[in-house]
């Protein structure tokens, strides 16, 4: 293993990846998701990641957000990462929603109380945020996990394709608070949806068989992308 | 009787059809000059002839007028000159640039291919510094005419004032419209045109040679880049973008018949794999080979395509695409060889 993990070592407002490796050991031997992948986000940036479907980027995902480590490769942290807005694979099943809160709370060093309220204020979970999560549908549980994305204040969003959380009155709510309210933080959003990905962001890294290349130009690489 | 002067058009070839004319008037009477590539318009022009005595002068004809002159074994001359006199000619006559004059010069050889190979026929070598009474009594033995001191003088007298002292060269300066603007240019070709031209001589001439002419190759200089500002693919190609086309050209024309392209590529740094797709499009509009098939991540490697052409007249592109954007990747054309696999005469 020769990965770093250099976790808000510095808070210099820069993600940086570096000659990122991650091999997955398979049956039929090693296989390479991904291939020596650099790219930086820095403050208030948004970085758009692209690719088909088998191209890396969930893999990636998972190791920005640290739920995996890098075969090889060096991941600098230098502001503070959400996990995948709306993900809510991270919740204690057999913990009410606001024992949940108040963990995620002090983990992250926020304030209980206040990030109670604000979490319960987005979510409108009500008498809900009192019952185990497990007896949540899926629904519930993505707006929780989304309220709490924002109840801690991020540096920099990690947004993997399923922002559609809820009603459309709570998408339009969702929508607003992290693209209109947190303009000014970064994202790294992983979408198939082009014209989200024009409205929001202005750099792009597309993926191809496990290999990585920033774009500057957006509309170019969204070319690049059509036709992969 | 009919008599046929054939090759691309140079100031040399209207040069030698001019002194054939004058033989064969010498000997035969009236003989009228028709020029005339398509079989329908030869046809009409020889239902108005006032005269049993022809000279077809030729420098692309249709696969029937082809056909006609080998199947009849028609008294031929051929003159083959360099491409850069050939295709300074075009240039001067029709105001083309100079890879449009080339690719002009190929159709003639190609619509020539056919009654150049035949056994009845030899080029006619011609020395600018040779004496205009040589060549004339050369063209004679070819057409079959007993030229000789005696009839000399009045076969060019009448045409050509100063017949006796005058060579090859002073000849086409003096009596051929647009030689001097026509060498003039060929002075001024760079040295990259000069280039290119010397591969089209080593490439095409050979197929106006009996017994060669079976391989032949595309110059690289002749063939673009697909995007502005469309340079010659003489160098790598970076393959990063989208999906699309990579190389067009050279809108070149071949022989009739069935033919193998063979193009030889070099690939680097295509790590996360493409896919490329080569064919052969005609003006015809028409795709008469493909191949397709995934890239290595490096290496060199070719790929074949065999087709048919169906008529000299249209021209030939090899065009190479990306199948699938790129992030990466460099490729290299390094040869266009193109194999003859039939002979349809």
């Amino acid at each position: 293993m020769r990965y770093v993990i250099d976790n808000e070592a510095t808070s210099d407002g820069k993600i940086a990846l570096r000659n990122i490796v991650k091999e997955y050991h398979t049956p039929s031997g090693a296989k390479t998701v991904l291939n020596n992948v650099s790219f930086d986000v820095s403050a208030g940036e948004k970085i758009a990641v692209l690719g088909r479907n088998g191209a890396g980027k969930s893999t990636l995902v998972k190791l920005i957000g640290g739920v995996e480590k890098p075969t090889s490769g060096t991941i600098h942290r230098g502001m503070t990462m959400s996990w995948p807005v709306a993900f809510g694979g991270g919740f204690e099943a057999t913990m009410t929603g606001l024992d949940n809160i108040r963990f995620i709370a002090r983990i992250y060093n926020r304030p209980i109380q206040e990030t109670i309220e604000r979490v319960d204020d987005f979510a409108e979970l009500g008498q809900h945020l009192l019952m185990p999560v497990k007896a949540y549908s899926s629904g519930m549980r993505a707006r929780l996990a989304f309220a709490l994305t924002l109840a801690i204040d991020f540096d920099c969003f990690l947004i993997d394709e399923v922002i559609s959380v809820g009603d459309q009155r709570f998408q339009r709510k969702s929508h607003d608070a992290l693209f209109v309210k947190r303009r000014d933080c970064a994202m790294i959003l992983v979408s198939h949806d082009i014209s989200m990905v024009k409205n929001y962001c202005s750099k792009a890294l597309i993926l191809k068989n496990g290999r990585g290349r920033v774009f500057d130009d957006l509309d170019f690489a969204i070319d690049v992308y059509s036709s992969l | 009787m009919i008599y046929a002067n054939i090759g691309p058009a140079s100031p040399h070839s209207v040069l030698v059809g001019r002194l054939a004319k004058e033989i064969a008037e010498h000997f035969l009477g009236t003989v009228q000059e028709i020029s005339a590539n398509i079989s329908s318009e030869l046809r009409l022009e020889l239902e108005r002839r006032g005269s049993n005595n022809c000279l077809f002068s030729l420098s692309t004809p249709d696969r029937e007028i082809a056909q006609a002159i080998v199947r009849n074994g028609v008294p031929s001359i051929l003159v083959i000159r360099p491409f850069s006199e050939l295709s300074c000619y075009a240039m001067q006559r029709s105001g083309l640039d100079l890879l449009a004059a080339v690719r002009h010069v190929t159709c003639e050889v190609s619509c020539l291919y056919p009654i150049a190979r035949n056994a009845n026929l030899a080029p006619l070598p011609v020395d600018d510094d040779e004496p205009l009474s040589q060549l004339t009594t050369r063209i004679g033995v070819f057409l079959g005419f007993p030229v000789s001191q005696v009839n000399i003088g009045d076969i060019l007298g009448k045409n050509f004032a100063d017949w006796r002292s005058m060579s090859v060269g002073n000849a086409l300066l003096v009596y051929v419209a647009g030689a001097q603007e026509t060498f003039a240019l060929q002075s001024r070709l760079s040295r990259r045109d000069k280039a290119l031209l010397g591969e089209m001589d080593a490439s095409y001439l050979p197929l106006l040679a009996r017994g060669g002419g079976g391989r032949l190759s595309w110059p690289l200089d002749a063939m673009f880049i697909a995007e502005p500002p469309f340079n010659s693919i003489t160098a790598p190609i970076d393959m990063l973008g989208p999906a699309r086309i990579l190389t067009f050209g050279p809108y070149f024309h071949l022989p009739e018949g069935d033919w193998i392209a063979e193009i030889t590529f070099a690939l680097t740094e295509n790590y996360s794999g493409n896919s490329l797709m080569v064919d052969v499009y005609t003006s015809a509009d028409e795709i008469l080979a493909a191949s397709r098939g995934e890239l290595p991540q490096g290496g060199t490697f070719a790929t074949h395509l065999s087709f048919r052409v169906v008529s000299s007249a249209d021209r030939l592109e090899l065009r190479t695409f990306v199948l699938s954007g790129a992030l990466e990747g460099r490729i290299e054309i390094l040869s266009v060889t193109l194999s003859r696999t039939e002979d349809p005469l």
